[in-house]
């Protein structure tokens, strides 16, 4: 420390990566600083983790800028880069250092530690973290055990306990990952899934989970606690575990007191509420600023970044571009009448979708976007393709081509506006033809991954995408002749509804309320006759059940139960009949799809085996496939062709297994790719390989890093991990020589295969690469493999029964 | 709708195409055989046998590259049923055009040879579309569902509850029950997959040896009544997994005897090919 009477330039509190980044930068540009840490080393919260805990470096896409190094990497191997780059920039730290009490203002702080010592400087840079005030267990009984604790700090500490670890976060799920070898471990989530966790992370507890390593707490709430016990609410009622150890990793909390102390103001009473900052993270207070976890940054890339970054703004470089910059330059190379700030800030102003992101949320949403200025008559995408990208209209318009027959009759939609949400929401074909329709149109095209992400954490965009979807449901799958405002009013009595798979949406007899337009999976619609339920049709995406009942005034005369995990849109009976009755070209469409309805039926009722098919296509999953290989068993010879031409034409591994998978009466599933609507192996790739291509394959790239997530994901068993198969000679070296082990997959190579082979996730990409269709339907001698689309299945199935 | 991937079965691929085809070819073969006067006997030294030993000699290379084309699994023209669809009927017509080219003339010489190995290569064709079209459908029905690993692993479940049952019966009748469960396979040789009948199961034995002479204690003996069940149901799931085994079989031995047959003939061909050249 300096002499007691030196006024410092600038004082870091807390020497976690932003403040250890800002106390290297200060340094190395030779500014009067100190660094202030209230335990004997830095970075505590790091220090904390558990021991070995691998840390990690996201986001990939943002560049790392500061004196201070940081890469992926283990606990120890991260402290050991930081603590030499304090020694190397001779950074001023002291340790044991904690500040009580901050006051006077910008030019003249003065800070008292808790030692007595007084600090002056002439700016402060708050970077104290949260975790300082970790969330504890409120619940009864919590207050008086001894086997509850917050934190862990070496996991190999406990052996042989039973230990229940509570959250769904990266903290709860490392502890118990480092806790299972040893111990019995149970891990309490409020909900079903570890989505909010890193993905690498939620990948290693499923697969612990599913080894039978970990044991899920599902849908578990803590209810109330005991020496030696903890009880949850489940929905199977209340559940009480004996354990030896209660581990809640709940997070943490801003360290309010304190930061109002100082004059910081909180935009609003919320437990997590944050301090706001300015763009170069100074508080209301001025000469205060306020980076790192506390500031709204939770990620330490982001947060070693704005150490760098507010040193260089104190220091009077207020015009320093985001580390992000060139990564957004990038993003908008062909917009030529903004720069970047600009384009930025009207993104915020002319998208209302957009208007609730944060600034951070906004920039990685572009990073991560593609910005075409399309000319007029471009063609976004077209009706039939698989895309599934959501666009939003920066300048210009574009023309919906409502009818593919007549381009004529098409919408216009302007500025402000997004589309391509049905298509991310359903997951199915486009169902319109979209131009650009303007000269001057600049359009942002989302990816999936992120806009998924996006309705995660933005209440307001998913709220307001949903409403919009709602409206273009309408009007595409049900009245399409209608007028806007009648659609806006169906749309305003209209609910989103989600069902399991499995559940019941209505039940025969019950009384007709409401119509239900399907937006996302499908659904089976079955009859009770002669005391059994006899399945009669599936029903996709995109179309509606329950008219029935509205047109007729009968009570429901079918139960409709989803096939797959469904969404749907209610839409109010009342209303819908009043507007049906008004209108008729409605009435019209209405009656026409009735009448269908009952001829389809009647012909259902005539061949149950056909009824019991679908239900048995639906149990395996079918309802939520785009294209799936079926095989007719009454012709099927077992040859094998189908496998072997499957490998033959990919790279000597086969994606099909033909033998395996359910039979039903002559119709067999085999393991193979359905191309799912929503892939679940799309769900968590870190490195975004896998791809659905505009005709609906969906296939895994070369970028594959083999961490195996997909395979644990598909509910299907349909990919497999496999390292490169060895090169084969030739067909005819094998015909006339018997060179090699002939056509097909090569069974013995993957037992022969290194250990340490790199493996690679491989799956059926519908032979996508090759012109002529899917191999294994083309290599099949008789004519038993067959692939079919969702709106063939009814037409397969009825010939099917035919022929049994 | 209807996908061009439309669900058809070889045989019948686009209302019998293939077979139209090559009913016409021979028909038109046959009318210039009976309006063809040739010098002498009707031989293939005239210009209307020469003629239909070049469409023969065609046909046999043309059937024979099916084991070729069968294997081209990246060659995008047509499918695989397609060409089977056409090598059935076309190869059914070589037939009567070798017969034709014949002349009826047979004798001990090696172009007998190759008119009896045409013969013997289509009389094991036609069994082989006999096999496709009959089999497959009694496999599935056979099979009922489970698949051969599936009807496997209830073998052994029956299996672990026979040897504990076992342990409560007399030693002999324990003897009978650990055979069937140590000796009793599925398969075999050829002969036994062919004919599962030959098997001499252990597993029979030892139900026969509990009903001829234990049955009448089952009703004081818990354990006896079980065993009996338990062996009843396993010989049961042994019987359909030895009739797939059987009919995975069938599937596939007459191409032992198609193959080579047809590679005789393509060699008898040369031969005779060159032998006619060579005696001109």
């Amino acid at each position: 420390m300096g002499t007691k009477n030196e006024i410092y330039q600038v004082a870091i509190i807390g020497s976690g990566p932003a403040g250890l980044s800002a106390g290297a930068h200060a340094s190395v540009l030779g500014l009067r600083h100190i660094l202030l840490e209230k335990a004997d080393h830095a970075s505590d919260t790091i220090y904390k983790f558990q021991k070995g805990k691998h840390v990690m470096a996201t986001p990939d896409v943002l560049p790392l800028r500061s004196d201070v190094n940081f890469n992926m990497g283990s606990r120890e191997d991260v402290l050991d880069t930081w603590n030499s780059a304090l020694d190397k920039h001779q950074v001023n730290i002291s340790y044991n250092a904690e500040v009580k009490n901050v006051s006077g203002g910008k030019g003249g702080f003065d800070l008292t530690l808790t030692n007595g010592d007084t600090i002056k400087t002439e700016t402060i840079v708050l970077a104290i973290g949260l975790q300082g005030n970790l969330n504890t267990l409120r619940i009864p009984g919590s207050e008086n055990v001894t086997h509850l604790q917050y934190q862990l700090d070496d996991p190999d500490e406990y052996e042989h306990e039973t230990i229940i670890v509570i959250g769904a976060g990266d903290a709860a799920i490392e502890n118990a990952l480092g806790l299972c070898t040893h111990n019995t471990v149970y891990i309490a989530n409020r909900g079903t899934e570890f989505s909010r966790a890193k993905e690498a992370n939620e990948a290693a507890i499923l697969s612990e989970i599913d080894k039978g390593r970990i044991i899920p707490l599902y849908n578990s709430n803590s209810k109330e606690c005991t020496q030696g016990t903890l009880t949850f609410d489940t929905p199977d009622g209340d559940v009480t575990i004996e354990c030896d150890r209660v581990i809640a990793r709940l997070g943490a909390a801003p360290p309010r007191k304190f930061v109002e102390a100082c004059g910081v103001s909180f935009p609003s009473d919320a437990r997590n509420a944050l301090p706001e900052v300015s763009k170069t993270y100074e508080s209301n207070v001025k000469g205060l600023y306020i980076v790192g976890s506390l500031g709204g940054y939770p990620l330490i890339k982001q947060a070693i970044n704005q150490g760098y970054e507010v040193i260089e703004f104190i220091n009077g470089n207020t015009e320093l571009d985001p580390a992000d910059e060139p990564l957004i330059t990038q993003t908008l190379k062909d917009i030529k009448d903004f720069d970047n700030d600009a384009f930025l800030k009207e993104v915020r102003v002319r998208l209302p979708i957009f208007e609730e992101l944060n600034p951070l949320m906004e920039r990685e949403m572009l990073v991560e976007s593609t910005v075409t200025a399309p000319r007029k008559g471009t063609i976004i995408f077209e009706r039939g393709d698989y895309t599934n990208s959501v666009y939003t209209i920066f300048r210009g318009s574009v023309k919906i081509q409502t009818n593919e027959d007549d381009p004529s009759q098409c919408v216009i939609l302007e500025q402000g506006a997004f589309f391509g949400e049905v298509g991310l929401i359903s997951g199915r074909r486009r169902s319109a033809t979209i131009l650009s329709n303007a000269d001057d149109t600049i359009l942002i095209e989302t990816p999936r991954r992120t806009m998924l992400k996006l309705r995660e954490d933005v209440r307001s965009l998913r709220d307001s995408m949903d409403k919009e979807a709602i409206v273009r449901q309408i009007q595409t799958y049900i009245a399409s002749s209608l007028d806007i405002k009648a659609i806006q009013k169906l749309a305003d009595s209209a609910s989103i509804e989600t069902f399991r798979k499995g559940e019941i949406i209505f039940n025969e007899g019950d009384e007709g309320d409401a119509l239900y337009l399907i937006s996302k999976g499908s659904v089976m619609v079955s009859k009770r006759i002669g005391g059994k339920d006899v399945t009669l049709a599936y029903v996709a995406a995109g179309n509606y059940v329950g008219e029935m009942a509205l047109m007729s005034d009968l009570n429901r005369t079918a139960t409709i139960k989803s096939a797959v995990d469904c969404e749907t849109i209610k839409i109010d009976g009342d209303i819908f009949r009043k507007l049906v009755n008004e209108n008729d070209s409605l009435q019209k469409e209405i009656e026409e799809k009735y009448g269908q309805r009952i001829v389809e039926t009647e012909k259902m009722i005539e061949q149950p085996e056909a009824g019991s098919i679908v239900e048995f296509l639906m149990g395996e999953g079918i309802g939520e496939a785009t294209d799936v290989l079926l095989i007719d068993e009454s012709i099927c010879i077992g040859c094998d062709n189908c496998e072997k031409a499957c490998a033959e034409t990919h790279n000597g591994i086969s994606r099909l297994d033909r033998e395996a998978g359910p039979t039903f009466a002559n119709v067999h599933v085999p393991t193979s790719c359905r191309h799912c609507e929503h892939p679940h192996c799309m769900t968590d790739c870190p490195p975004d390989a896998i791809k659905r291509n505009p005709e609906g394959e969906v296939y895994i790239t070369n970028d594959c890093i083999g961490c195996g997530n997909c395979e644990r994901n598909c509910p299907y068993g349909v990919i497999q991990m496999a390292p490169e198969p060895p090169k084969k000679p030739g067909l005819f070296s094998w015909l006339l020589f018997g060179k090699g082990p002939g056509p097909g997959e090569d069974h013995s190579y993957k037992e022969l295969a290194p250990e340490d082979a790199r493996k690679t996730a491989v799956k059926c990409d519908m032979c996508k690469d090759i012109t002529g269709g899917a191999s294994c339907v083309r290599a099949c001698p008789t004519g038993a493999a067959i692939r079919v689309k969702p709106d063939e299945f009814m037409d397969f199935i009825r010939d099917g029964g035919e022929s049994l | 709708m209807r996908s061009n991937n439309a669900h058809e079965s070889f045989l019948v691929y686009r209302g019998l195409k293939f077979f139209w085809l090559a009913v016409a070819l021979v028909f038109v073969a046959i009318v210039l055989y009976i309006w063809h006067e040739p010098l002498g006997v009707p031989n293939g030294g005239s210009w209307l046998g020469y003629t239909l030993g070049v469409i023969s000699a065609v046909l046999v290379i043309w059937l024979t590259w099916f084991g070729v084309r069968k294997r081209q699994y990246a060659l995008n023209e047509t499918k695989l049923k397609v060409w089977l669809s056409a090598h059935i009927y076309f190869g059914l017509a070589l037939v009567i055009i070798a017969t034709l080219h014949s002349g009826f003339q047979i004798g001990w010489n090696i172009h007998s040879a190759a008119y009896i190995l045409v013969l013997l290569t289509v009389a094991s064709g036609i069994f082989g579309v006999f096999v496709y079209a009959r089999y497959p459908k009694l496999m599935t029905k056979n099979r009922a569902g489970l698949s051969l690993d599936e009807m496997m692993g209830q073998i052994s479940e029956l299996d672990q509850a026979l040897l504990k049952e076992g342990r409560q019966l007399p030693e002999e009748l324990n003897t009978a029950l650990l055979k069937a469960v140590r000796e009793t396979y599925i398969g075999g040789n050829i002969v036994e997959k062919l004919s599962p009948k030959r098997i001499d199961c252990p597993t029979a034995n030892a139900r026969n040896l509990i009903e001829t002479k234990y049955a009448d204690l089952s009703s004081r003996d818990q354990s006896i009544s079980k065993a009996i069940a338990l062996l009843a149901k396993k010989q049961k799931i042994l019987r359909r997994a030895r009739r797939d085994i059987q009919i995975k079989v069938i599937l596939r031995i007459w191409l032992f005897f198609h193959v080579p047959f047809a590679i005789a003939l393509l060699g008898a061909l040369v031969s005779h090919i060159l032998a006619v050249f060579f005696y001109w």
